[in-house]
């Protein structure tokens, strides 16, 4: 009776393993379920993703799961990874993928991406070379970056009866902060106005003055080889100078120093708390679009998008934002069925998922045009890549652009303008570092603790000392 | 009914594990009579247990894994000896951030202690049963609130524009810029550790009180005894317990202040108020170094149980 018992016991624990692999024998072309882990590429919300997804297997023939991380992003996608779950995509930017493919954490995707014909005929060569590692890809595209440029308020501007079509120097912007903060103090009452506003974590804004003296954030090679950060080079000190100066005389908001962007974006369009900022192409559309559905649009808020100072050799110098891409992890499941999913993003077709959304839900196709739904334009055509960075690709199909964004975008292709990234040392740069050192030199010179030629040298030593510069 | 397995005679004074001289009944067999007969209230154990060895332990070796290997994300990590305990230790980042974690851990430790323990005897002198409990939920609510939002509301009332500067300006008096000024970094980040946590110990410190026995006072009282030698005598050496319980508590955290900083740092004051817990993140976390980030935390642990252990021997915790 006992044996028995136990007889049936076992039986009935292996009977569904049996099953399973009974089944499994017929299945003779398993479905390949591609995983990706993403961050600001998707829907909106869990439904819109859902929606995202199935129009990505559709356009792949693949079957897809796309988990969106809201927030957080960089944390959660340390744990899953160090826990070892899989993925067959991971979105990433820049320096993550200097970090991953120094631990050997992402594929070598050098070959893959040289030999496709999908990026050979929609991206930039150039693009490419911006994301070389020692010569090698690691990623693939997610969108074209663009780059923070100096935003003004005309509306504000114009009242005080500034061209800003003559504001060519550190002096003419100096001069033009000064007669802004007397009339809004003087006139509008509104004491103390501080016109500026410099988003100082991680000195990120900081390019167009910059520019003045033709330099550049980040760490390069020179031509023996040897590391160097231009903004700790003597030739930097007028423009440290020039932001002391700025917060000294109170034109330079302190909360530069403390706020966050957001807060620098709604005094730039809310509350009109400042008149002039650096901030992407994109967000001078933004500014106007936000004041337009606030009502405040052209007459209390009005933003244009400038190039900033030319340097000596004639050009105006602008940062292209870190790339943002999507790599294959080195323990894929899946990896030719993820590269597709990266050659489809490149294609004008992916990036119009990527930008105008789903088809149905976002927008729909009259006469050959897209038409967007209320949805659709809620959505500000961005589902992961407002410029999307096939060639091939025609901005136009995404009908009016926010006031602004086109002329601002358009200043960086003009003859005068070099947008380029800051520089990674070739993926070397502790980003991390670089940017507490350099913010910490700069708050202290700006707010007066130290004389500027002091904080370039007390800078350069601390790199030096990191071997961040040789 | 006394126990068969409690308090046997010829067990009483064995150490663990050992055996009586011709007897056959050891310590660990006694424990395990012990388990058998309290069985009910074992398996009551077993999810905290879990719990514990999933969530706390099972991490914990994982970390201390990871602290000696490589830095890698993915597949095998080989072992990299002390190679990150090296680098970490001769970061002067890691230094300063000692320094920092010191200062404020010990100085908050100090007023944390010393303040709640005065709000304690302050709130324990009030008479009115309605203002006492008001005033012990007012000190206590701000424990409630999150760091963000302390963070938040600090700002609001340091910023440039904020209510301490406009009170400033009322009188005449510049504007001074709070949450940047260096020299006032650390005692900002204490006031808002001390305006949250207060409260908290103080009603810690307010329970014990409320646990003493009311003759003492009675007979103090016909003794002639004044409040204030009533709290000398009476009240204060009957808080003795809860004192070093705070105390060992308190030391636990010395080196662990992360979230009050992560919502105050700023460019111009991280160079005084960045702590250890706040250098692992970065280091670690941020730019995906598991090995150093789990290297530094391993120190921090092991400053935390030295420290925790000193005021522990301090305090003759584990004495009556």
């Amino acid at each position: 009776m006992k044996r028995s018992i136990v007889f049936l016991l076992v039986l009935a624990l292996l009977a569904p393993v049996m099953l399973f692999a009974a089944g499994s024998s017929e299945q003779k072309t398993p479905v390949q379920e591609i995983r990706v882990l993403s961050s600001v590429t998707g829907g909106k919300d869990e439904a819109e993703n859902k929606l995202f997804e199935e129009a990505l297997e559709k356009a792949t023939g693949l079957s897809i799961t796309l988990e969106k991380v809201p927030s957080g992003y960089d944390q959660v996608l340390l744990q899953k990874l160090g826990a070892g779950e899989q993925y067959d995509l991971i979105y990433l930017n820049q320096f993550q993928m200097y970090t991953f493919a120094s631990q050997g954490a992402i594929a070598d995707l050098t070959d893959r991406i040289e030999t496709s014909a999908v990026y050979r005929d929609n991206v930039s060569p150039d693009e490419l070379d911006k994301i070389r590692m020692n010569g090698k890809l690691y990623a693939g595209f997610n969108k074209l970056e663009v780059f923070p440029l100096v935003n003004v308020n005309k509306a504000i501007t114009d009242k005080v009866g500034i061209d800003l079509s003559k504001l060519n120097t550190l002096d003419d912007y100096y001069n033009m902060l000064k007669q802004v903060k007397q009339y809004m103090e003087t006139v509008e009452g509104r004491k103390p106005y501080y016109p500026f506003f410099v988003y100082m974590t991680d000195v990120w804004d900081l390019q167009p003055w910059f520019s003045s003296v033709g330099l550049r954030r980040g760490v390069f090679f020179d031509a023996n080889g040897k590391k160097y950060a231009p903004y700790v080079d003597d030739a930097a000190l007028p423009v440290w100078q020039w932001l002391r100066k700025l917060y000294a005389e109170g034109l330079m908001d302190p909360a530069s120093f403390t706020g966050k962007t957001g807060d620098m974006r709604n005094k730039m369009w809310q509350s009109q708390d400042i008149v002039m900022d650096s901030d992407w192409a994109a967000w001078t559309g933004l500014y106007n679009n936000n004041a337009k559905v606030a009502g405040t649009y052209p007459d209390k808020v009005d933003v244009v998008g400038l190039p900033g100072i030319k340097g000596p050799d004639g050009v105006y110098m602008l940062e292209q934002g870190g790339a943002s891409l999507w790599a294959i992890p080195s323990n894929a499941k899946h990896p030719d069925a993820a590269f597709s999913i990266i050659e489809y993003f490149a294609t004008p077709e992916g990036g119009r998922l990527l930008s105008a959304g789903i088809e149905g839900t976002d927008y729909v196709v009259k006469d050959g045009k897209l038409e967007f739904t209320e949805t659709g334009l809620a959505h500000g055509k961005d589902h992961g890549a407002p410029f999307p960075i096939s060639t091939k690709f025609d901005l136009n199909t995404l009908g009016t652009m926010n006031p602004g964004v086109r002329e601002s975008v358009a200043i960086g292709k003009r003859a005068d303008v070099v947008v380029a990234p800051m520089g990674y040392a070739d993926g070397q740069l502790d980003a991390r570092q670089y940017y507490d050192i350099m913010s910490k030199w700069m708050s202290d010179c700006i707010m007066g603790k130290v004389q500027a030629a002091d904080a370039i040298k007390g800078a350069a030593a601390e790199l030096r000392s990191k071997g961040i510069i040789d | 009914m006394v126990s068969p397995d409690v308090g046997m005679p010829d067990c009483k004074d064995s150490g663990p594990g050992s055996y009586e001289k011709g007897g056959v009944v050891s310590m660990d067999t006694q424990t395990f009579r012990k388990m058998r007969r309290y069985k009910a209230l074992y398996i009551l154990f077993i999810p905290i247990v879990l719990y514990l060895l999933v969530f706390t332990y099972y991490p914990f070796v994982r970390g201390l894994v990871m602290s000696f290997q490589e830095n890698r994300l993915i597949g095998k990590r080989p072992f990299a000896g002390l190679s990150n305990y090296a680098k970490v230790v001769a970061d002067p980042d890691f230094i300063a951030s000692i320094v920092n974690s010191l200062i404020i851990g010990v100085v908050d430790m100090v007023l944390y202690f010393v303040l709640a323990l005065l709000l304690a005897l302050m709130i324990n002198e009030i008479r009115s049963s309605t203002m006492r409990k008001s005033i012990q939920t007012i000190a206590y609510i701000p424990y409630l609130f999150s760091w963000a939002v302390i963070g938040g509301v600090w700002a609001l009332i340091f910023d440039i524009k904020g209510l301490v500067n406009a009170i400033l300006g009322f009188f005449g008096q510049e504007a001074v810029f709070f949450l940047a000024e260096t020299s006032l970094a650390r005692p900002l980040i204490i006031g808002m550790g001390v305006w949250r946590s207060v409260g908290y110990f103080a009603l810690l410190f307010s329970v014990a009180i409320v646990g003493i026995d009311p003759t003492l006072f009675e007979a103090a009282k016909i003794d002639g005894a004044s409040r204030l030698t009533q709290i000398r005598k009476i009240i204060i050496p009957s808080l003795s317990g809860t004192m070093k319980t705070i105390i060992v508590l308190l030391s636990i955290g010395v080196l662990t202040h992360f979230d009050e900083i992560y919502v105050m740092v700023n460019p111009a004051n991280r160079r005084f108020i960045s702590t250890l817990l706040l250098y692992v993140y970065e280091t670690g976390i941020l730019n995906f170094r598991m090995g150093t980030a789990s290297a530094g935390a391993t120190l921090v642990m092991i400053g935390t149980v030295l420290i925790a252990t000193v005021m522990r021997r301090l305090t003759r915790y584990d004495e009556e």
